[in-house]
């Protein structure tokens, strides 16, 4: 995610293959329902680093989204406060 | 069809088109009767035109003061009863067409009061579904009441959910906004603008499309009257704010676009970034101290008046 860039060597297509992985989810939703459809879907974060969508957004505080970009702000937001 | 944003826009979307034809023409500055049955003939004539020009078209858009022009010293004198004649003939024409029509009778109300400056969405079926007093009069040039709410009609044709918005209104941010916010993803704004306003309602059309993520529809007169020059130039706009199509300057035309009214929920669903119908009440919602809902109060003075 954007976290990892800023620490030198910056990977880029993070939010790439977030954005990818998030293809098939429709809002408003909520986050179990996009752990339920995409959940176990492998993200690449860093060069020789990955995550599961779970594993991403698990610790969100918003758990409703009633569009793409409060999800969005919910994932930014979580990455930040790492 | 719209240029976007950063992310990628997922999900199927599926859309009807609708067939927006929009007239600009230049009505008599009406001092008699005659001459207002004269400007709904035109009116009716221009219709007669898109059904020739746009066939199966679906909508439409004629501009402010088309039935009365507005002539400086007696405009006061003629104005209509929403159940009159002359309101009965665009009805009946629309049902004639089986077409959508907007339409901007000066209405002297049946309470008493002075005159509305009235929007009026007319169905297939020649019924008057829709119903928008002018919120910002363009004063003190223009002494009519102003309307109190902007309400959407949200079962318009082929999935529209049409805003309507007059002239002047176009000049306050907070119109475009409030019809977005009341769910409109088409905003339909009919002028009668002079010069010197060429540039300011070009600018203004294209903000309230941008920053609120709508279609934008334009219809101004078009001509030249005792008083002024109507310079025209009505525009179609996607929700980037960028032309679909515009109409010359100054000269009778009709220009025609099929929209995607699916196309702008879907946005507002699916939009990751420009986005303002939820960053607009949750600013800064990405601040990790904000946990994704950002501020919700509404801080701006302006709207505390």
């Amino acid at each position: 995610m954007y976290f990892y860039t800023i620490e030198g060597n910056p990977f880029l297509a993070d939010m790439h293959f977030m954005h990818k992985a998030m293809a098939p989810i429709l809002f408003p939703t909520t986050k179990a329902e996009i752990i339920s459809a995409v959940g176990q879907k492998t993200v690449r974060v860093g060069h020789d680093e990955y995550k599961t969508v779970e594993e991403m957004i698990s610790p969100l505080v918003l758990e409703e989204y009633s569009c793409a970009c409060a999800f969005y702000c919910a994932l930014f937001s979580n990455i930040y406060s790492e | 069809m719209n240029i976007g944003n950063f992310y990628a826009l997922h999900g199927k979307i599926e859309t009807e088109a609708l067939s927006v034809v929009v007239s600009q023409f230049c009505p008599k500055s009406a001092a008699t009767w005659e001459e207002i049955d004269d400007n709904v003939s035109q009116i009716l004539a221009r219709m007669d035109q898109a059904s020739a020009g746009f066939p199966g078209f679906d909508l439409f858009v004629s501009p402010e003061c088309a039935f009365q022009g507005y002539h400086a010293g007696k405009w006061a004198g003629f104005l209509l009863d929403i159940d009159g004649p002359q309101v009965q003939r665009v009805k009946d024409k629309c049902k004639e067409l089986g077409v959508w029509g907007i339409f901007n009778p000066w209405i002297k109300p049946k309470d008493g009061r002075f005159c509305d400056n009235t929007g009026i969405i007319v169905n297939p079926d020649g019924e008057i579904v829709h119903k928008y007093v002018k919120m910002n009069p363009w004063t003190p040039g223009e002494p009519t009441q102003a309307g109190g709410a902007c309400p959407v009609l949200m079962d318009g044709p082929k999935g529209a959910k049409i805003g309507l918005i007059i002239c002047a209104d176009g000049d306050y941010p907070e119109i475009w906004r409030e019809a977005a916010v009341n769910g409109a993803n088409i905003i339909v704004r009919i002028s009668h603008y002079m010069a010197p306003y060429d540039r300011a309602m070009q600018i203004t059309n294209k903000a309230g499309a941008y920053c609120n993520q709508v279609y934008v529809v334009s219809c101004n007169t078009a001509g030249i009257d005792e008083y002024y020059n109507y310079f025209g130039e009505s525009t179609i706009y996607n929700p980037d704010g960028t032309e679909i199509i515009q109409a010359p300057t100054g000269i009778p035309y009709v220009i025609k676009a099929d929209l995607y009214p699916g196309i702008i929920d879907h946005m507002k669903r699916q939009a990751v970034h420009s986005n303002p119908m939820y960053t607009y009440k949750n600013r800064g919602a990405s601040n990790p101290d904000d946990n994704g809902f950002g501020q919700a109060n509404m801080p701006y003075n302006a709207y505390k008046y």
